[in-house]
């Protein structure tokens, strides 16, 4: 399960270090490294057996670091993994036992906290690979990614060509959209990923964009632009489908994923920052048990009025 | 709670005994805030500054010394509907001289830093669970040292709270500067308090059990 997650992240970052270099890559490594050690560190003063070997820290970690920007400090992934485990993971009693994504959690952390470093990105038309020292990065071009300019408002550069193609500044793992729906294909037959809970997602962010666009021209534009910018897309490949924190039932699931596309645009219409999907899926984490329950009450409407009137 | 008992006469051997494990019950074991949730509201949103911390301890403390005893002296006497409205007005006026005097005579800044959450305090849920529910059940001195305790566990807690926040996001502490290269300004969130006051929680519960299990 999280080695399937692992390996559908390898070919983003691969994608990621063609344009910035192996600073991605390092930032993603910096991730799983501090998620894996203070987990272990966790596990020592709660005096457990480690439960690293099943892999959920390094996710963890893995898409902390996916999610920052190429041009981030080291220690910004660090902070972030450090946060997801030490404070959201470990004190609701480690795997299995989580209330929240950790991932999406230790991001809304780094994202309330050092916004300037995360919402920062380098030009991908840089053409050289960035700087690896922290020190030497002053001076990089950066570009404004297509989640800013939505809330800025106005006509939009990025055609959907470019936006498939992932050439557009934003986040490591979440900019190549064809990368990611090929990784969610694969994340799918693996059984990771449950299509009931990303379908009414991606479709509830679509209705939503179509409605209300934000950008100039045609609502078909603002679809595309408002889906692949942000990390919308990862956020429902990856955070949203978190076995421990999604619902169990289908009809649960359905629901899950329409509340949280609508916590999506809500939080990108009416938020402070340009893209607030962790503080979404964290919203909807707190209701994946009622949700599972009402899934459940509602299909067993008749049977329960019946059995009442029999009573 | 282990103290719903009705005023009965006991013996001065108990009494102590009594009061001890009213004091302890509200001040540490089940912590007002800690444990029971109360109060919660001014350590999230005022609890920045440890100034601010201990003014507010004082004052509930001023509010709920008075109502407390007020109410285990007349309480059972009076009808149920009259007393919330009763100590309500009652702790209002309390916090309306501590108000003045802080205002007067302490510092007009601390008096707009706290902003609306000085006079709040009149209707915590602090003041109305102590002083509505336990008090009018219990005897005086055990009501007092019940009010003490629950001021105290109050005050311990978001005094420990807003020392952290302060020196987190402003470097400061008491106002004075402390020379911390680091700083985070955020710690002034609200979202920082409830954090802090989850470990802190844990941290209760973890003294508890292992004292338990020597």
């Amino acid at each position: 399960m999280s080695g399937d997650v692992l390996i559908a992240l390898v070919p983003l970052c691969v994608f990621s270090s063609v344009y910035y270099g192996m600073r991605p890559i390092l930032l993603v490594l910096t991730g799983i490294i501090s998620a894996v050690i203070s987990e272990t560190l966790c596990c020592l003063f709660m005096r457990r057996k480690p439960s690293i070997v099943d892999g959920t820290a390094a996710v963890t970690g893995a898409l902390v670091g996916a999610l920052v920007s190429p041009l981030s400090p080291y220690w910004l992934p660090a902070a972030g993994a450090i946060f997801a485990i030490v404070a959201v993971k470990m004190p609701m009693g480690g795997s299995g036992r989580n209330l929240f994504n950790p991932a999406a959690a230790g991001l809304a952390a780094i994202t309330l906290c050092f916004q300037g470093f995360l919402f920062t990105y380098p030009d991908p038309g840089l053409g050289v690979p960035l700087p690896l020292a922290d020190n030497a990065l002053s001076g990089i071009i950066t570009q404004g990614s297509p989640a800013a300019q939505l809330a800025e408002g106005g006509q939009t550069l990025y055609t959907p060509t470019i936006l498939l193609l992932g050439d557009f500044p934003g986040p490591i793992g979440a900019t190549a959209i064809a990368i990611l729906l090929a990784v969610a294909l694969y994340l799918f037959i693996r059984r990771s990923i449950s299509a009931i809970i990303i379908l009414p997602y991606l479709a509830t962010c679509a209705m939503l964009a179509w409605a209300f666009p934000r950008v100039s021209g045609g609502s078909g534009g603002s679809i595309m632009v408002e889906l692949c910018s942000g990390y919308l897309l990862f956020a429902g490949v990856f955070l949203l489908n978190d076995p421990v924190t999604s619902p169990r039932h289908w009809l649960g699931r359905v629901f899950y994923g329409v509340l949280a596309g609508l916590f999506v645009m809500l939080m990108r219409y009416f938020g402070r920052f340009e893209e607030g999907a962790c503080f979404a899926i964290l919203l909807v984490n707190a209701f994946s048990t009622t949700l599972d329950r009402l899934g459940w009450y509602l299909l067993n409407l008749k049977r329960i009025r019946e059995r009442r009137r029999v009573e | 709670m282990s103290n719903t008992g009705n005023k009965s006469k006991q013996s001065s051997a108990n009494n102590t005994k009594e009061l001890q494990n009213a004091f302890f019950d509200s001040f540490l074991s089940r912590n007002i805030v800690l444990v029971q949730a109360i109060g919660i509201a001014p350590i999230l949103a005022a609890g920045i500054t440890l100034q601010n911390g201990v003014t507010l301890t004082l004052c509930t403390a001023a509010v709920l010394l008075p109502s407390s005893l007020f109410m285990s002296f007349f309480g059972d006497r009076l009808p149920a509907w009259v007393r919330a409205p009763l100590y309500t007005v009652g702790s209002t006026l309390l916090l309306l001289g501590a108000a003045l005097l802080i205002d007067r005579f302490i510092s007009q800044q601390l008096y707009a830093n706290l902003y609306i959450f000085l006079p709040l305090t009149a209707v915590n849920s602090l003041v109305s669970y102590r002083a509505g529910g336990f008090s009018v059940s219990h005897k005086p001195t055990v009501a007092l040292v019940d009010a003490i305790a629950s001021s105290l566990g109050f005050g311990i807690v978001i005094c420990v709270v807003s020392a952290l926040r302060e020196i987190t996001s402003y470097g400061k502490l008491w106002n004075i500067p402390l020379n911390s290269a680091f700083k985070l300004p955020e710690a002034a969130l609200p979202y920082a308090a409830f954090l802090l006051l989850g470990f802190m929680a844990a941290f209760l519960q973890w003294i508890k059990s292992a004292s338990e299990r020597d």
